[in-house]
């Protein structure tokens, strides 16, 4: 295992991994088009939120141990309109970190926002592999 | 506000260019959705499709029926093979509420939980 890997014992609540921009742009569009089909009209749809958030979880924690698991899942929308060609600012924190059974249990917050509107709260439990 | 008590179902099928699609998608580039050799390797055997395919795929059905997700609690409860259908539905239980469900090739329970859900266009900056 490298050096600055990620493990379960480095996680604590209120930490946090800070900021993490990604662009809704042409190529993360077509991404979302292949296999959902084409936006209606010029707005992001919730789904490609959930996608950046995605991406901005895996990016802000780096190195990772491979093998951990995508448990559940909470979502929460604010209903503020996003567009394709906005940038989305992610903010990914630990939420909750304890072992329970053996297994190593992990939460984290992720807040998305454009141009200072509120998107997406979401909470990703994970189990982490190390 | 009226919600009706289903909102239609929504198929994709997850082949391995839907996993890389994906993987483009969200740079979760885990061979254990893309690599079959690596796969095999692991518990599950063959590649698995990544779990928010299956969550989005919920989301987007939400969508398409005219509502949005204000609030969503799910758990992965299986994990849905490279090459297996997806299908998204939601069942109403109380006013705004459903239980949300994504299954594999119409068999198996991939993701299962609880949505309320609100109107499109009943967001705090929107056009009017």
């Amino acid at each position: 295992m490298s050096d600055g890997m990620w493990t379960f014992a480095r996680f604590e609540p209120g930490q946090s991994f800070g900021a993490v921009t990604i662009p809704l742009d042409a190529e993360r569009v077509a991404g979302w088009t292949a296999i959902y089909g084409a936006p209606q009209g010029d707005a992001a749809p919730d789904g490609l939120i959930v996608a950046g958030m995605m991406e901005a979880y895996i990016r802000a924690i780096q190195p990772r141990p491979r093998g951990n698991v995508h448990a559940a899942q909470k979502l929460a929308f604010s209903g503020a309109r996003c567009r394709i060609g906005e940038e989305v600012v992610y903010h990914v924190s630990v939420l909750s970190a304890e072992e329970k059974r053996g297994r190593k249990w992990v939460g984290f917050g992720v807040r998305a926002e454009a141009g200072g509107r509120d998107l997406l709260r979401g909470e990703i439990l994970s189990i982490w592999a190390a | 506000m009226s919600f009706p008590d289903t909102i239609p179902p929504l198929s994709i099928r997850s082949g391995p260019e839907t996993a890389e699609a994906y993987a483009a998608l969200t740079q979760d580039w885990n061979p254990i959705h893309l690599d079959a050799g690596f796969a095999a390797a692991t518990p599950f055997g063959k590649p698995i499709a990544h779990g928010t395919m299956a969550l989005n795929l919920l989301v987007e059905a939400v969508a398409r029926a005219g509502f949005r997700i204000a609030h969503l609690d799910i758990r992965f409860t299986a994990p849905t093979f490279v090459g297996q259908g997806l299908t998204a539905s939601a069942r109403r239980r109380a006013g705004a509420e459903y239980t949300v469900e994504v299954t594999a090739d119409g068999e198996t329970a991939v993701l299962t939980g609880t949505a309320t859900l609100d109107m499109r266009g009943t967001g705090p900056d929107t056009e009017t």
